[in-house]
């Protein structure tokens, strides 16, 4: 009798345990809700991270590539058209060749049409790694917060939760995330408005944008950003960035860099309007 | 043919170096980058400030004409990581400015480094 207590008993484990596992596995790849007292494996991200841009050369001097989020494919100079490997629909390479960038091939001096230099609107995501500026993770139990120098800017990346069914659309979206391995934090973000561009090149999205964001810890000085985009709207398939190394930095937030309006139409008085006049 | 090889290799190059001139906020096609200028001069305004500082100065022509400059140089934020602070330059300093000018001719340009009275060389970060 005992025995046949402790074999149900058993056989209703199992049971319950097969349900859970096929649970998980129908929401697909965010594990579900950890409990409170479960143990979340995490990767230590803490202390202060970015590229910081590059020095002017003088002329004839090599020039290192800046922080860029490239393409797919082919150098800097491919970057928009059908070599760069980036599978636009064709109202959005219209659209990309119809901008005025601050980067890339086409780089403009003046009369930007970048949103965030006209109108100082929030970078987005990936963009925001494309500033040569540092960021840093604060990590909580409930959440990884992202901070970034450039914007002055901040994100929630939730763990332990699942995307809300229809988020309000936004510049940094809405991200959950959860650590993989002992060396990974993956971020998945919905929930962005259309007003953002994917990077300097000027890409453009739509609000279906699904950014996958992959944080590798390679080494104690070292990151590896792997950026997957996933917006049918705008691209006939997923597509990924070559993966970024991040270095470890410091003194973070020993200068900010806010966006003014003010300020960019300052610069373009200064120096954008006479540097692009007619030749006297 | 060994010619042509070299001359792709050349363009190749060129194009590579000239799409990597990039900076935050904007391209830098209206700057000379191919050439450098030298000019000493003296500060008379230095913006700390964004998207980019600026370093205002006069500088004598080649007849002894003084002209104002206004040459940019990186954000605050990318400045201070090569020792540079808002008080590194001030109205008044004698200093040697190297700069890539402007296309059109008019005084303006972008920094590549500046040369202070004390020896001191503060490079440019954009």
């Amino acid at each position: 009798m005992r025995d046949r207590c402790v074999m149900a008993t058993l056989l209703i484990s199992l049971s319950l345990f097969v349900i859970n596992v096929a649970t998980l596995c129908a929401q697909g790849t965010a594990p579900s809700a950890i409990s409170k007292n479960q143990r979340v494996e995490s990767v230590d991200l803490s202390g202060v991270w970015g590229n910081l841009g590059s020095s002017v050369p003088a002329a004839g001097a090599p020039h290192a590539e800046g922080p860029y989020l490239l393409s797919p494919k082919g150098s800097m100079k491919d970057a928009g058209t059908p070599a760069d490997g980036v599978p636009y629909r064709p109202w959005a390479i219209t659209k990309l060749n119809s901008e005025r960038p601050p980067g890339g091939p086409h780089a403009t001096f003046d009369r930007s049409t970048d949103p965030n230099i006209q109108y100082c609107e929030l970078y987005g995501v990936p963009r925001i790694y494309n500033s040569p500026s540092k960021y840093k993770f604060v990590q909580t139990q409930e959440a990884v917060y992202i901070l970034y120098e450039y914007g002055v800017v901040w994100r929630v990346v939730w763990l332990n939760r699942k995307h809300s069914a229809d988020p309000d659309p936004s510049y940094m979206g809405e991200s959950i995330g959860w650590y993989e391995g002992k060396d990974t934090l993956v971020v998945d973000s919905i929930g962005f408005n259309d007003k953002t561009w994917l990077d300097s090149i000027g890409r453009p999205h739509t609000e279906k944008l699904h950014v996958i964001e992959r944080i590798r810890k390679v080494s104690q000085d070292k990151l590896e950003l792997a950026i997957t985009i996933d917006d049918l709207g705008a691209y006939s398939a997923q597509w990924s960035y070559p993966t970024k190394t991040v270095d470890r930095s410091k003194d973070f937030a020993k200068e900010t860099w806010p966006c003014s309006v003010r300020e960019n139409n300052d610069f373009n008085d200064s120096m954008e309007t006479p540097t692009t006049a007619p030749a006297k | 043919m060994r010619f042509g090889i070299f001359a792709a290799f050349a363009l190749a190059g060129a194009l590579l170096l000239g799409s990597s001139r990039l900076s935050a906020h904007h391209g830098t096609s209206g700057y000379d980058m191919d050439k450098d200028t030298v000019l000493k001069g003296t500060i008379t305004q230095f913006d700390w400030t964004n998207p980019h500082g600026e370093i205002h100065f006069d500088a004598a022509d080649a007849n002894g004409a003084v002209q104002g400059w206004i040459v940019e140089c990186g954000p605050p934020s990318r400045l201070v990581e090569t020792g540079w602070t808002r008080h590194s330059l001030a109205s008044g300093d004698h200093v040697t400015l190297y700069f890539h000018a402007a296309k059109n001719g008019s005084p303006r340009g972008i920094l590549v480094k500046v040369a202070l009275e004390s020896g001191q060389v503060l490079e440019n970060r954009a």
